[in-house]
């Protein structure tokens, strides 16, 4: 039996009706058709499926959707202003860290968390953040240079700011 | 998945008397890190994974219970509520100051995973290979189990009965965990060999506490290797100094003998069998030592002279 749940997703409040064998990946994909969150082994090991919630990284394979009651959740469609990237998502193509693309977005919000709360990590810190992470394609270097090229980048764009 | 119903109580008197009249029908969910794939049949692959499979007809969200996240100092003891995150365990600056704890739990798994996933569900799911098994009964925890007639307390170590199995009774939940402030300021040693460097199951895991007891010193080591039981004991430091590793090596490489009875056709070996049980005995003596030596230089460090 379908139960509601009510939300915030990507800043808005959202109001959806699902059974409790569901995840907050489902919710998201299927009933909300927010597909840039990926599933990949449904166990927690991959990380594809990862999104924010109250902006900690979780993998959303693992939540049930009604488990979200009253939470604030973001996924990759949520970052960037309309029609612009945000930092990390720049950086990721600058550095040449996407191929295939299936685990950027889980890669690219666990890298938001971590900025969110070290703005200037040192490349162990950015090691342990992405631990949770699998990518078949890339072998990570560039990977983990993206995420030290958008601290960079916020880093400068603060300063211009400031100035 | 199959299909249950869904219950999240506002108040720890609901649960308990949702979980009383329930009959063992439902199941406490905490961060749902082992149960969520537990439940999930289409990863049934192995007649292991299908023994452990997992089919509640409720579930019984503890996410709203606060004071399941209660994180104080109650006299002689620190506090810990189940529903205490590993990710919060591994922050230094939380309330309770129990830095084995804290080393420990920042190595389990990934940031995602200790975010979900709770004390109370390490506990319960009652794991051989749970990170904080070894670090809990080196500290000589007790657990704090409530239900909606009574509350008792269990050392950590008469918790666990079996691999999977607790003391847990039906309609019973883990509140709490209760860590002595003195043994959590104890020097201390931690080391743990997994299937990967990261992400890897745990193969064994291995805490050592010092106990500064008057006239002499002696380090209680726990080594909790996954294809068996938990393995204690006490070690007498007293003019054993320079000669440590040899003595925790053989006391230990003693201890696993007696026990390679238990070690054959464990849960571990029937899922794993590509790491054999004489492997992980191995490598338990390693994880031993290096506690034990860690533990050691801790306690030269604050000052004081080697036991």
């Amino acid at each position: 039996m379908r139960t509601e749940v009510e939300l915030i997703v990507n800043g808005r409040s959202v109001r959806a009706a699902v059974e409790p064998r569901k995840s907050l990946l489902h919710l998201l994909r299927v009933e909300l058709g927010l597909i840039g969150t990926k599933e990949g082994c449904a166990e927690g090991d991959c990380g594809a499926c990862v999104v924010l919630v109250d902006g900690k990284p979780i993998n959303s394979c693992l939540l049930l959707a009604l488990e979200c009651e009253g939470r604030e959740v973001t996924t990759i469609e949520g970052l960037g202003a309309t029609g612009e990237l945000e930092p990390l998502q720049e950086a990721f193509i600058q550095a040449g860290a996407v191929q295939c693309g299936y685990c950027t977005p889980g890669m690219i919000l666990a890298a938001k968390a971590l900025l969110d709360r070290i703005p200037d990590p040192t490349p162990e810190d950015v090691k342990n953040a992405l631990v949770g992470h699998l990518c078949r394609c890339t072998g990570y270097a560039k990977i983990l240079e993206a995420v030290q090229l958008a601290a960079q980048m916020s880093r400068s764009e603060g300063v211009l700011i400031d100035g | 998945m199959h299909d249950f119903r869904y219950f999240a109580p506002d108040t720890i008197e609901e649960a308990l008397a949702f979980l009383g009249d329930s009959n063992g029908g439902s199941r406490p969910l905490a961060g749902g890190t082992c149960l969520i794939p537990q439940m999930r049949n289409r990863h049934l692959g192995s007649p292991y994974r299908q023994k452990r499979a997992m089919r509640p007809e409720c579930l019984v969200s503890l996410r709203r219970l606060e004071e399941l996240r209660r994180v104080e100092r109650s006299g002689d003891e620190w506090y810990l509520g189940a529903m205490t995150t590993l990710a919060r365990l591994a922050e230094r600056e939380t309330e309770a100051d129990i830095p084995v704890l804290s080393q420990v739990a920042s190595g389990v798994a990934s940031p995602e995973i200790r975010n979900l996933a709770t004390l109370g569900g390490n506990i319960c799911n009652a794991s051989p290979a749970a990170d904080l098994l070894a670090p809990l009964l080196a500290l000589q925890a007790r657990v704090h189990l409530v239900s909606e007639e009574s509350e008792r307390w269990l050392p950590v170590r008469g918790f666990f009965r079996a691999p999977h199995r607790t003391a847990l009774g039906a309609g019973e939940i883990l509140a709490g965990v209760g860590v002595s402030v003195d043994a959590s300021a104890s020097p201390w040693g931690v080391a743990s060999y997994a299937t990967h460097s990261h992400m890897g199951m745990t193969l064994v895991s291995a805490t050592c506490i010092l106990e500064e007891t008057v006239p002499r010193s002696r380090a209680r080591l726990v080594v909790t290797p996954a294809s068996g039981r938990p393995i204690e004991l006490l070690v007498d430091l007293s003019g054993r100094a320079e000669r440590d590793r040899e003595t925790v090596g053989d006391m230990l490489g003693s201890a696993l003998a007696q026990q390679s009875g238990k070690v054959r056709g464990c849960h571990y070996a029937q899922e794993n069998p590509q790491v054999p049980s004489w492997y992980v005995e191995h490598r338990a003596v390693l994880a031993a030592q290096e506690a034990v030596s860690t533990a050691l230089d801790r306690h030269d460090q604050r000052g004081s002279a080697r036991p």
